[in-house]
């Protein structure tokens, strides 16, 4: 019980040291005690898994965001000279069909991947935690009404939903994201949901309504707060989810279209030609591997420090 | 259990509404005029326009248009292709077999390799065999499906020749494409074995049956496995929903037929009568295996039949 100061309320003291500790500025300076904010960072990066997989995801998205500087070629531009050359020297992951860099396109496709995977968890998390809130917290009809509605959603496999959507609204980047996004709403409806219903009889919540507030203040002051931690595990697993359906559509030809270099359509390009020129295919795929991978590490990571039983460890 | 199993059933029959709704509203949703669709998205005249229209019903009132929607799908009556002109109930009735020989194919692979990793990693736990069950999870999750599905026709397929590369036939054909759809599910249900496994190691009716000296291979079969896998037929029907999906997918991979081709090339087409029908029946058979599933629970698992 060492540890006993940091259950008590965050004071302004303890709240400027757990931003230092998220900052880094004052690791290993200040043991204890912190606030659970700095805790969880703490404990969060005492996992190595949740380390690498926090340190991989980093070096993808700066990648990505870096790609114009970084990457060596053009990435539609076609060179007849290096048409399917194998990875060496000029091409580091070789060429494809057209003579482009492959990569230069793995680079870029990040790009498209990335953003995919985090817009269409934006738009699932906010409708979902929208929606689960309300559900929860006003119970009876409309409670029913958004669960029919959720049975309904999960009577589709996701990525059914999520080619049906594709079929009526057509396929661009923001069709795709609106259609990824829809497909994982269910999730977050039900995890809110059930979390809500059993915060909505707690003290704080009691003596919040008593002193007057107003629903919408008691749902997103009182309650959402409180049960940040499953939605902020569940939203960083859905990043991983989400990128492996955008890539799946586009795979199948149903999201973001050749010549944008995308993992999944350039996976799909490569196809017809693993036998001989695996190089084309292999090197998009690794990537998406690798940024799912490095996601599901800290998304694992993040369940364990924001799991307050597991405190204290 | 009776009255579970009438509550179960009613509970899906609101939802399988629902999707013949959704379904209906399909082409309604789509920006623009649903004839023009019809007509495969070319300039048409009026008279024609007039004509489609009124072949399809579509001058009608929409709820109209729903109720012969409803009545000529319980005639087994989904339209015809756009191009085609097949009934679309012929094409996806020849689509299903293979998707489905995939998708248990896959289930079979997701099993009985994911319980085999899971004993494995729970009776050695914390040893090397644990660490590299749970490493090889870890992948399998990670793993695209239409990855690992390339990767196994690379080396298989192409560079040792065990496995032919494309289309049906006999069980060679099917082996890479249920490795590849039942491998993500195996590193999922291959957690689960080990977390469940490892509870119910500690249970005192496990120490009871070590302590009366039976041998460790019955106290692990007789006693422990079977109560470590009731979450896991739980879980079995959450799983088919990936697996459904991984077969959609793995065709592709593996230009095998099947609904996930007859969907891809539907979409890609605008043929919405056969993208109505596919999405339709793939939602109710998932619905009813669903279903199949939740009262399957009834029997293993005593207290929700009185719960």
């Amino acid at each position: 019980m060492a540890d006993l100061p940091a259950q008590h309320a965050v004071t302004g003291a303890e709240a400027k040291r757990a931003e230092g500790l998220r900052s880094g500025q004052l690791l290993g300076h200040y043991a204890k005690p912190r606030g659970l904010a700095g805790d969880a960072v703490r404990r969060l990066f005492r996992n190595p898994g949740a380390a690498a997989g926090a340190v991989v995801l980093a070096a993808m998205v700066l990648i990505a965001v870096f790609a114009p500087q970084i990457a060596p070629y053009d990435p539609i531009a076609q060179d007849s000279q290096s048409i399917r050359a194998r990875p060496g020297r000029e091409h580091l992951f070789g060429a494809d069909t057209f003579g482009r860099d492959v990569f230069s396109r793995v680079l870029y496709g990040g790009r498209k991947s990335l953003p995919i995977g985090l817009v269409a968890v934006g738009i699932a998390a906010i409708f979902g935690v929208a929606s689960g809130l309300i559900a929860g917290y006003y119970g009876h009809w409309v409670d029913s009404l958004i669960m029919r509605g959720v049975d309904l959603m999960l009577a589709f496999p996701g990525i059914l939903l999520a080619m049906a959507i594709v079929a009526i609204l057509g396929s661009s980047l923001f069709n795709l994201m609106l259609a990824v996004g829809i497909a994982a709403i269910p999730e977050y409806t039900r995890i809110v949901r059930g979390t809500v219903l059993s915060t909505r009889e707690t003290e704080y919540v009691t003596a919040a309504r008593v002193s007057g507030a107003h629903d919408r203040v008691i749902m997103i002051r009182h309650i959402l707060p409180n049960i940040l931690p499953p939605i902020i595990v569940l939203a960083t697993l859905g990043i991983a989810g989400a990128i492996i359906l955008g890539s799946t559509l586009s795979f199948l030809g149903l999201g973001i279209q050749p010549p944008t270099p995308e993992w999944g359509n350039m996976l799909s390009d490569g196809r017809s030609m693993m036998r001989h020129f695996w190089w084309v295919s292999f090197f998009p795929g690794l990537a998406i591997m690798l940024t799912v991978l490095a996601i599901n590490l800290l998304g694992d990571g993040l369940r364990d420090a924001l799991d307050p039983r597991l405190r204290n460890r | 259990m009776t009255t579970y199993v009438l509550r179960r059933v009613a509970q899906a029959i609101p939802v399988l509404f629902g999707i013949t709704l959704f379904t209906f509203l399909m082409i309604h949703l789509v920006p623009g005029d649903p004839v023009l669709i019809i007509a495969g998205d070319k300039p048409i005249t009026e008279e024609r326009a007039a004509q489609i229209r009124h072949q399809y019903g579509l001058d009608r009132p929409l709820w109209v248009q729903y109720r012969d929607y409803v009545v000529d799908l319980l005639h087994g009556d989904m339209g015809s292709g756009l191009h085609s002109k097949r009934p679309v109930s012929d094409t996806i009735r020849e689509a299903m077999g293979p998707t489905i020989q995939l998708t248990l194919a896959g289930l079979l692979v997701a099993v009985s390799l994911g319980v085999t990793l899971g004993i494995l990693a729970a009776l050695f736990h914390n040893s090397w065999l644990d660490t590299l069950a749970m490493v090889v999870a870890l992948v399998g999750v990670s793993m695209p499906i239409f990855y690992l599905g390339l990767l196994l026709l690379f080396a298989f397929s192409f560079n040792v020749h065990l496995f032919p590369a494309t289309g049906t036939g006999g069980l060679k054909h099917l082996v890479l494409p249920a490795i590849a759809v039942g491998f993500a599910s195996s590193a999922y249900i291959a957690r689960l074995v080990r977390s469940s496994m490892l509870e119910v190691l500690r249970q005192d009716y496990v120490v009871t049956a070590r302590a009366k000296g039976l041998r460790d291979r019955i106290v692990i079969t007789r006693h422990a496995l079977k109560n470590a896998l009731i979450p896991v037929i739980t879980f079995l029907g959450i799983q088919l929903a990936g697996l459904l999906t991984g077969a959609v997918v793995t065709e592709t991979v593996f230009s095998r037929p099947g609904l996930g081709g007859v969907a891809v090339r539907a979409i890609n087409a605008r043929d919405f009568p056969l993208i109505q029908g596919t999405v339709l029946v793939a939602a109710v058979v998932y619905v009813l295996v669903n279903l199949i599933v939740d009262l399957s629970y009834a029997i293993f698992d005593p207290r929700i039949r009185y719960g």
